[in-house]
């Protein structure tokens, strides 16, 4: 029997301008639980306006979206994590952390088990009381990674999370997000620039195609987890991103008359 | 030598230059015209004869600067709460606050002795009106100077609006309060200085420096004027003091205007 999906679309359509072209859709998308699917396309192919739209961010112009069976933005267990680290810089990294805890009212004691045990899945539990200024950029990313996982969730969608880190910190963050994923059982969504990423972390991958944003290609990752820096050097690896890189080559538009 | 002494000589260095600058200034000039110019030891000696006098005084202007920065300080935080909370609201009373601002203490100061008569109070009052202004528009602007992103954290986090004021934009606003507290702890001793001239206590022993400028002036004590100038600006000093200390204890451990220690 095939599980209800967790996110569901059925000709979302997002629009900012009344009279203007659909941004977005109308899309059709069913996300299982426990995927994880890695959303790929050029710029203004409304890969951001889609988590915005599943995270509440965002209403939708037209079409029904649920998730978990019910309307975007009245979820407890849903955490966005943002392009940048996001971090109250007058907050200490534990304060930091509980932040999203302390909006929903959850009581300290609660609270203080919740925060150290996501401090302890980023590895960061002896930064706890530094603040956001005396950590590096993959620390705060870690940070901010930490404040989404707090929340116990049960759909992570994450927006270009790394993209501002070295190749380095990025592989490494990846890496720590599979192993964080294997001990904690959500389901995400993750926009990314990056091909190699999103072969190495998904399970599924979305190639977006502007003007409208619609699902070009809906591709499996048939890669076993656990994945590590082996799987960087399999061969079924580096065919899949050479396959995904193509494919997204193809829907980017040839001419940049646009810009 | 130790760095923290040669880090506290250039401006030791720099008042004896002043001090005999002053001094070289006071002998430059023809002899009847030097009176305009008190001697150090002039000056000195006016201390010395006016001492209990402007301390006196000193502290009735302190206690009447304080009284009217500490209110502007709590009413603007109040006032700049409501002013952030809604664009309408924030229309509506913006003129209204200029010209607050605008009204010059000169004509309110005769209104204030009939309402509430010449002393302390009237002191406060005209404080208030001369800092206040500073202080609303800086702590409002911070108020509404937070990152679009931190705001979307917050809506993701589905915060109530109370919640967003008081654990996202009070605390981002905070370098831009302790900014208009600074400049308002410049204008408060003026201020009260200024409002006790017009509208401060003629009545023996409750008089502030205002007043005591004001007779030195009529019994034309030039040495007196300057002492009463000089312990003005220890006020003003006095007060940026205290307001740095506390923007220090505030932000030190995160804003970016203070370089991060090495602990």
């Amino acid at each position: 029997m095939i599980p209800p999906p967790l996110i569901h679309c059925q000709a979302l359509a997002k629009r900012f301008d009344p009279a203007g072209p659909a941004v977005l859709g109308p899309l059709d998308l069913a996300v299982a639980p426990g995927e994880f699917v890695s959303v790929l396309g050029p710029s203004g192919c409304g890969k951001s306006t889609l988590l915005r739209l599943i995270s509440g961010l965002l209403a939708p112009t037209s079409g029904a979206l649920t998730i978990a069976g019910r309307p975007p933005g009245t979820l407890d267990d849903l955490a966005y994590v943002f392009q940048d680290a996001t971090l109250l810089p007058w907050l200490r990294v534990e304060a930091n952390v509980e932040t999203l805890l302390r909006l929903r009212r959850v009581p300290a004691t609660e609270r203080a088990r919740r925060r150290d045990a996501a401090l302890g899945l980023v590895r960061l539990t002896e930064k706890a009381r530094a603040y956001p200024r005396q950590l590096s950029g993959g620390q705060r990313m870690r940070v901010s990674l930490a404040r989404a996982l707090a929340l116990e969730p049960r759909v992570l969608l994450l927006d270009e999370p790394f993209g501002a880190l070295d190749e380095m910190t990025r592989d490494h963050l990846g890496e720590e997000l599979l192993a964080i994923r294997a001990r904690q059982a959500w389901t995400a969504l993750f926009v990314t620039h990056s091909v190699a990423e999103a072969v190495f972390l998904s399970s599924r991958i979305l190639i977006l195609a502007p003007h409208p944003g619609r699902i070009a290609h809906d591709l499996a990752v048939e890669l076993p987890y656990p994945r590590n820096q082996e799987t960087r050097r399999a061969p079924d690896y580096l065919r899949l991103v050479a396959e995904v890189s193509a494919r997204l080559r193809a829907v980017e538009p040839a001419e940049a008359s646009a810009a | 030598m130790s760095p923290r002494l040669l880090r506290r000589l250039p401006p030791l260095v720099l008042a004896g230059l002043f001090l005999a600058g002053w001094q070289g200034l006071h002998h430059a000039l023809p002899l009847g015209r030097r009176f305009l110019f008190p001697s150090l030891p002039q000056l000195a000696e006016a201390f010395e004869v006016h001492g209990p006098a402007l301390l006196g005084a000193a502290g009735h202007t302190a206690l009447a600067s304080l009284g009217g920065f500490a209110l502007a300080a709590l009413v603007a935080a109040g006032a700049s709460l409501l002013l952030a909370s809604s664009t309408l609201v924030r229309q509506a009373l913006y003129p209204y606050l200029m010209g607050l601002q605008m009204v010059p203490v000169i004509i309110v100061a005769p209104i204030l002795i009939l309402w509430v008569g010449p002393g302390a109070p009237s002191v406060i009052i005209v404080t208030f009106l001369i800092t206040f202004f500073p202080l609303v528009v800086n702590t409002t602007q911070g108020l509404l100077s937070v990152e679009q992103a931190h705001l979307d954290l917050f809506r993701m986090g589905r915060a109530a609006r109370w919640q967003e004021l008081l654990l996202l934009r009070a605390p981002a606003a905070l370098p831009y309060f302790f900014t208009g507290l600074r400049i308002a702890a410049i204008l408060a001793p003026i201020g009260a200085l200024t409002a006790d001239y017009l509208v401060g206590s003629t009545s023996g022993g409750r008089s502030g420096l205002g007043i005591t400028a004001l007779l030195f002036s009529a019994r034309n004590e030039i040495p007196g004027l300057y002492a009463t100038a000089v312990v003005g600006c220890a006020l003003g000093f006095a007060l940026v003091s205290i307001v740095s200390g506390l923007a220090w204890l505030a932000l030190h451990r995160w804003h970016d205007s203070y370089t991060p220690s090495d602990s």
